[in-house]
């Protein structure tokens, strides 16, 4: 991997401070390396622990005549079988809405015995002496099911509604959103040319690792629920789970300590993280359930797809004037619980702008409901869609009228400044040109079309893609806004201490399943107050341990997190500051605090050590200033202006006409998150996200049958890549400050999930010589590729 | 684990990590969950109990099987070795591991110990892999945060350090990863 | 996902598997390498009532090689195999399929004979044996019993083993003059075949006097192509003459669609396969289409 300009060189952990901008190992990593962690299912299991299994639809749409425990309950090792009839005496609905008047509002049970939705659906819930047993007495539960007619074809719900799902859906449609900025009938009409196409982005998923896993332990002496939970957001989810247990938020402990990956998939409060701390109260006994790779699949949260269809206007010169749009997100059988089916449709139609400099915009959205999987965020919820969409357009476009793509993208990009689009959004400047510009000379793009010319004529068939993008990030409440998120409110909180000894804890609201905040929030801890990084320890994850906060999702922690450890930590270091004032009698403000030490400016010889700073300001006894408060903590919170990051992904592959066989060759990416914290992990960021991105454009399909029936039901179905399908990525960055954040910084960790876009765009640039090429749908499986070379072999040269 | 008066528990004995074993197991208990729970090394993941995700490599008998899809007792008298044991009982790192943290093999740890016990029999058997051999040998083992990048240049970076490693220990009683 | 209740054996004697196999009132299945067995276990999928595990048995992990044959035993690991210095003199288009099937933790645990005996109509093993015109040993308590290769596979994972018997060695003749090559598609590396194609052919005086293609994933059985073989004997190594045995092996067959690819593509790559695997046989230049 290669880091270009502007940081190099990079220093490494050893040299002194300032940390921000350096790549530092990751303090966590031991105790991963050595299988250590703690991940829910490795907890230390409470005494008299039962284990859970559930009993899921294997029907799309179904009416549940009756459900006979017997058999079950005569099984060794089946402690208890409970439906919804049991667990409504201790568990209430959830309602799920967004607070826009286009969005419709429904209270569901969260577990509903009497009528399954979709394939999947908890309906009973199985406990045992070992998930063995559990699973033995789901097989042994007798149902009887009144099978119903699946509602599978979104749009043509739209013109045909059917009979309602549900009564708050009456349409069968949770939102229909109409938005349009400039005039846009009036650019289409008197455009020199015009265009449109139809995409059909694939359902795919975050599908982490670690599966979801919940273990519940409700202390009836006590009222007290400490739940583990694989979540991305452990404050959030005790905060919504509280009312339908009917417990106070700060009666139930939330830990979720190490988790196996989320993406997006973990930011959502499921059934289960409610339907299990109901059992626990139910039967006495700490309950755990770990979910398996089909529950996974089926039943945690899908994704991303969106039927799109996009039109747009373009004049003699080849300049975009606007763009149409229609999405329509294939929904589940109701929205995702908090985040609602929208996260996909309308921030893609937000996002219809990104680099490029329309003059007007017009969008409907529409998530129609369907007997499948709520779907709900993964990582570039929505955005990663639209650019799917459009930036396959935007090539086919260029090719049309035989425009370079990089050049077409340059000639209708907006300037490398602080821009606000006709969508609303503030971009706070970045290298939006800049960033495509370094990706054509790490291509050294000349070069490459003399070899692709010359590669053909030995008929081989290379191709290269390009995806430019602007990311939303450090989701606060004015970006959440920007995002199509009306009326959201949105912030996060740190605490920063310094103890008696010197150390400083830090705690966030955040959560890190990855991201290596325990060292990226102690870079910018020990940065902002002058201590040692060593010194400082990041806890989070626990709501217990930590302040109140949102978790992570939306690219949140660097920006908001940072920001939030850096108002606590100038207070604290304020104090620190009186303190050492005080001992060496000059002024505060005279005193510079650096690696640890505190000394007087001007007189590195008069210094005391922080340690010895906290020791005075806990137990200075009188000396100590008057009206002083002795802790040296602080507690802020931080709510950021809209912060976007940018950047461009391209990709070389290799196509095989005979087999449609895809082999991307290199990935080569240039992105700009203004100022970086941590290099390193920056890089990981982007390369694990472009493997996920080729899987949705390439390989990962979550695939329903016409009678509702769920076909990707294990991973021979459901295709990750692995090390010989996701190439070598070069990787570059500029660092455009962000104005309006604190210490520049910019949120990143998502835009990686475009890279399979440059895939798509690359497949149809190395198959162009055969005619048209118009990628309508991804993934794109061998056989896919095949029919389009057919289908531009009969449409006859490309013009 | 489970009791059943119709399946009657089935001894097992084998070696893990270097300390002999002997249980009595219901013969359907997955070698995983006897690892994981009956000897209380959580280090193995379970994440797709079909054998396609690598998060529940050990190595048997210095070869890298997945103990999801292996019933314990098809291990009777085999070595097993987990990821608990590479680095010895002290607190400092195997290189292998070393090297995945210089080299950012990892991020959220999920996939990381199948990760390492599979770099380890790959560089036992290839002390010098190229970088199509290294992607080959973990094709079996998802990652889903990487995106591989860091893990390969792990291995690499391991496989340089244990061959200058090998080459400067000449003569002294070198330990093959 | 985890296994239902079963009764377990482990004999160490192929005597005592019989033994035990010889009960036709138990539904039992053989446990080898349990590579495929076991997830179908955990899916619950598979309910054996009697899971006979033979992974105890040494007698059947030998591997032999006479001038004429190859005797693999039906429990050697897939990952000894592949190294095994007989397999690669006697089979090498074994070799070349090995490669292919699963990754390197599956083939440590999973076993020639249990690849053969699953009848994955997707897997390399059984292709592999169809092209080398091989056979099985199957053995109950009455004897052994040869069955070829041809007339082993009757549907998707089913053999025409009887219930009674069991998968013990796996034959090969030896043919030193045969040139083979194995070829695939996948949607990922280490997965299962989309199609493959393995192929046997002898050359003598310019034209083909043996020529054996066998196709998996077309079927719901791994397929000969007999008419495109017969077609071959017409000719001789030719690019002309093998793109038309190519496309009469994909004229005989009638794939079907499924999640990973459509029936027109399965047929489209197997002539591009067969056409690939024959030309790596002989060692023609193909030009490019």
């Amino acid at each position: 991997m290669v880091a270009v300009e502007p940081m190099a060189p990079v220093a490494t952990a050893e040299s002194p401070a300032p940390y921000i901008g350096r790549k530092v190992l990751r303090s966590e990593d031991p105790r991963f390396l050595t299988g250590r962690a703690r991940y829910t299912d490795d907890v230390a299991e409470p005494v008299g622990l039962l284990h859970a299994a559930f009993l899921r639809s294997p029907h799309a749409h179904a009416r549940i005549v009756s459900i006979d425990a017997s058999r079950a309950l005569g099984i060794d090792g089946v402690e208890a079988v409970y439906t919804q009839a049991e667990v409504s005496g201790v568990l209430g609905d959830f309602t799920t809405t967004l607070p826009m008047p286009e969005v419709k509002t429904i209270t569901r049970p969260i577990l509903n015995s009497t009528r399954a939705y979709w394939v999947g659906q908890p309906i009973a819930v199985v406990l045992g002496t070992s998930r063995y047993t559990a699973e033995d007495g789901v097989d042994a539960l007798d149902v009887e099911w009144e099978i119903l007619e699946p509602l599978m074809d979104a749009e043509l719900l739209l013109t045909d509604p059917q009979e309602p799902m549900h009564d708050a859906f009456p349409d069968n449609n949770f939102a229909h959103i109409e938005y349009q900025m400039g005039d846009v009938d009036e650019l289409f009409a008197k455009a020199a040319h015009t265009f449109s196409k139809r995409f059909h982005q694939g359902r795919y998923m975050a599908a982490p690792l670690e599966p979801r896993g919940v273990m519940a332990d409700f202390d009836p002496s006590t009222g007290e629920l400490t739940v583990w939970s694989s979540t991305q957001v452990p404050h959030f989810m005790r905060s919504l789970i509280a009312g339908p247990l009917g417990i106070p938020e700060s009666t139930i402990r939330v830990i979720a300590d190490n988790v196996g990956g989320g993406f997006g998939m973990k930011c959502h409060v499921f059934d289960e993280e409610a339907i299990v701390p109901a059992v626990s109260k139910l039967s006495g006994r700490p309950v755990k359930w770990i979910e398996d790779r089909y529950e996974n699949l089926a039943a945690s949260s899908h994704a991303k797809e969106t039927v799109c269809y996009l039109e747009a206007a373009v004049d003699e010169a080849g300049t975009l004037l606007a763009l149409r749009g229609r999405f329509i997100g294939i929904g589940g059988a109701w929205p995702s619980h908090p985040w609602t089916s929208l996260v996909d449709t309308v921030v893609a139609a937000q996002h219809m702008p990104m680099i490029y400099d329309l003059k007007a915009v017009g969008y409907t959205v529409d998530t129609p409901v369907t007997n499948r999987c709520p779907t709900g965020a993964y990582r570039g919820v929505g955005w990663t869609v639209v650019s799917s969409a459009r930036e396959t357009f935007v090539d086919e476009i260029a090719r049309e009228l035989d425009i370079d793509p990089v050049e077409f993208r340059l000639r209708n990009c907006i300037p490398d400044r602080p821009f606000t689009t006709v969508t609303g959004q503030t971009f706070d400047g970045g290298s939006y040109q800049g960033s495509l510009r370094k990706v054509r000379e790490m291509l050294d793009y000349d070069a490459f079309r003399k070899r692709q010319a010359e590669l053909r004529e030995q008929g081989r068939y290379i191709g290269l893609g390009l995806c430019a993008y602007v990311e939303p990030t450090a989701w606060g409440s004015d970006i959440a806004v920007q995002q199509g998120f009306k009326n959201a409110a949105y912030f996060d909180a740190a605490s920063v201490t310094m103890e008696p000894d010197g150390s400083v804890t830090v705690t966030t609201g955040m959560h890190c399943h990855g991201q290596a905040h325990e060292t990226t929030l102690a870079q910018v801890a020990a940065d902002t107050i002058g201590v040692t990084l060593e010194s400082v320890r990041v806890i989070e994850n626990d709501t217990a341990r930590a302040v109140y906060g949102m978790g992570t999702w939306g690219s949140r922690s660097a920006v908001i997190g940072g920001g939030a450890i850096m108002r606590a930590g100038r207070d604290v270091k304020a104090n620190l500051q009186r303190m050492a004032g005080r001992a060496m009698e000059v002024a505060p403000e005279d005193i510079e605090i650096s690696q640890g030490v505190a000394s007087v400016a001007g007189m590195p010889s008069r210094s005391m050590t922080v340690a010895e700073v906290a020791a005075f300001a806990y137990y200075g006894g009188d000396s100590r200033p008057d009206g002083h408060e002795p802790a040296l903590t602080a507690t802020r919170s931080y709510d950021p202006d809209p912060a976007y990051s940018n950047g461009t992904f391209a990709a070389i592959v290799e196509v095989d006409p005979q087999t449609g066989e895809v082999t991307i060759e290199k990935m080569v990416i240039c992105e700009d998150c203004g100022v970086i914290i941590n290099p390193m992990i920056v890089d990981g960021q982007i390369a694990g996200g472009v493997a996920q991105g080729i899987g949705g454009a390439m390989f990962e399909d979550l695939v329903y049958d016409g009678g509702g029936q769920f076909v990707s039901g294990s991973l021979m179905e459901y295709l990750y890549p692995s090390a010989t399908e996701v190439p070598p990525m070069e990787i570059s960055h500029i660092e455009t400050a962000s104005p309006v954040t604190e210490g520049g910084i910019k949120g990143m960790g998502e835009a990686g999930a475009l890279g399979g876009v440059p895939v798509l765009n690359a497949v149809a640039d190395a198959l162009s010589p055969f005619g048209t090429i118009v990628i309508e749908k991804a993934p794109l499986r061998p056989c896919d590729v095949l029919e389009l070379i057919e289908r531009a072999r009969a449409a006859g040269p490309a013009t | 684990m489970t009791t059943d008066e119709k399946t009657e528990a089935h001894p097992v004995e084998f070696e893990l990590n270097g300390r002999r074993i002997r249980l009595q197991v219901d013969p359907r208990t997955l070698l995983a969950d006897v690892v994981r729970h009956e000897a209380g090394l959580t280090g193995l993941k379970i994440a797709c109990e079909q054998g396609v995700c690598g998060s529940c490599t050990v190595l048997e008998d210095g070869r890298p099987i997945r103990s999801c899809i292996t019933l314990a007792v098809q291990v009777d008298g085999s070595s097993i070795e987990t990821i608990e044991s590479i680095a010895g009982h002290s607190a400092d790192l195997h290189p292998i591991q070393e090297s995945f943290q210089r080299e950012h093999g990892l991020q959220c740890g999920f996939c990381t110990p199948g990760m390492v016990l599979t770099a380890k029999a790959l560089l036992a058997e290839n002390p010098d892999p190229s970088e199509q051999e290294i992607r080959e040998y973990l094709s079996g083992n998802v990652c889903r945060c990487t995106g591989y990048v860091g893990i390969v240049a792990s291995v690499r970076d391991a496989a340089r350090c244990t061959r200058s490693a090998r080459t400067s220990t000449v003569g002294t009683e070198g330990e093959g990863v | 996902m985890k296994p239902p209740r079963f009764r377990y054996v482990r004999p160490t004697t192929l005597d005592e598997a019989l033994d035990l196999r010889a009960d036709e009132d138990i539904e039992s299945v053989i446990l080898a390498g349990g590579q495929s067995l076991i997830p179908m276990m955990n899916f619950r999928l598979a309910r054996p009532e009697l899971v006979i595990d033979i992974g105890g048995i040494k007698e059947l992990r030998a591997i032999s090689r006479t001038t004429d044959a190859l005797v693999v035993g039906a429990g050697t690991r897939q990952a000894d195999a592949l190294i095994a210095p007989e397999v690669a003199s006697g089979a090498p288009l074994f070799i070349q399929a090995l490669r292919h099937v699963g990754h390197v933790a599956i083939r440590n645990r999973g076993t020639v004979g249990g690849s053969i005996a699953h009848a994955d109509p997707a897997a390399e093993l059984p292709v592999a044996l169809l092209a080398l015109d091989g056979s099985v040993v199957a053995q109950d308590r009455s004897g052994r019993r040869t069955v070829r290769a041809t007339e082993l596979f009757e549907t998707a994972f089913t053999t025409s083993l009887r219930s009674t018997e069991i998968l013990v060695e796996v034959h090969a003749p030896v043919e030193p003059r045969a040139q083979v090559s194995f070829v695939e598609i996948s949607r990922r590396h280490g997965d299962f075949a989309l199609v493959s194609a393995a192929v046997s052919t002898t050359v003598d005086d310019g034209r083909f006097s043996s020529v054996r293609i066998a196709l998996g994933g077309v079927a719901h059985v791994p397929v000969r192509c007999e008419a495109a073989e017969q077609l071959a004997l017409e000719g001789g190594p030719t690019a002309d003459h093998i793109r038309e045995v190519a496309r009469a092996a994909a004229a005989g067959i009638d794939p079907s669609d499924d999640f990973h690819a459509t029936a027109a593509y399965r047929r489209q790559v197997t002539a591009v396969l067969v056409e690939r695997a024959i030309t790596d046989t002989c060692g023609v230049l193909t030009e490019v289409a």
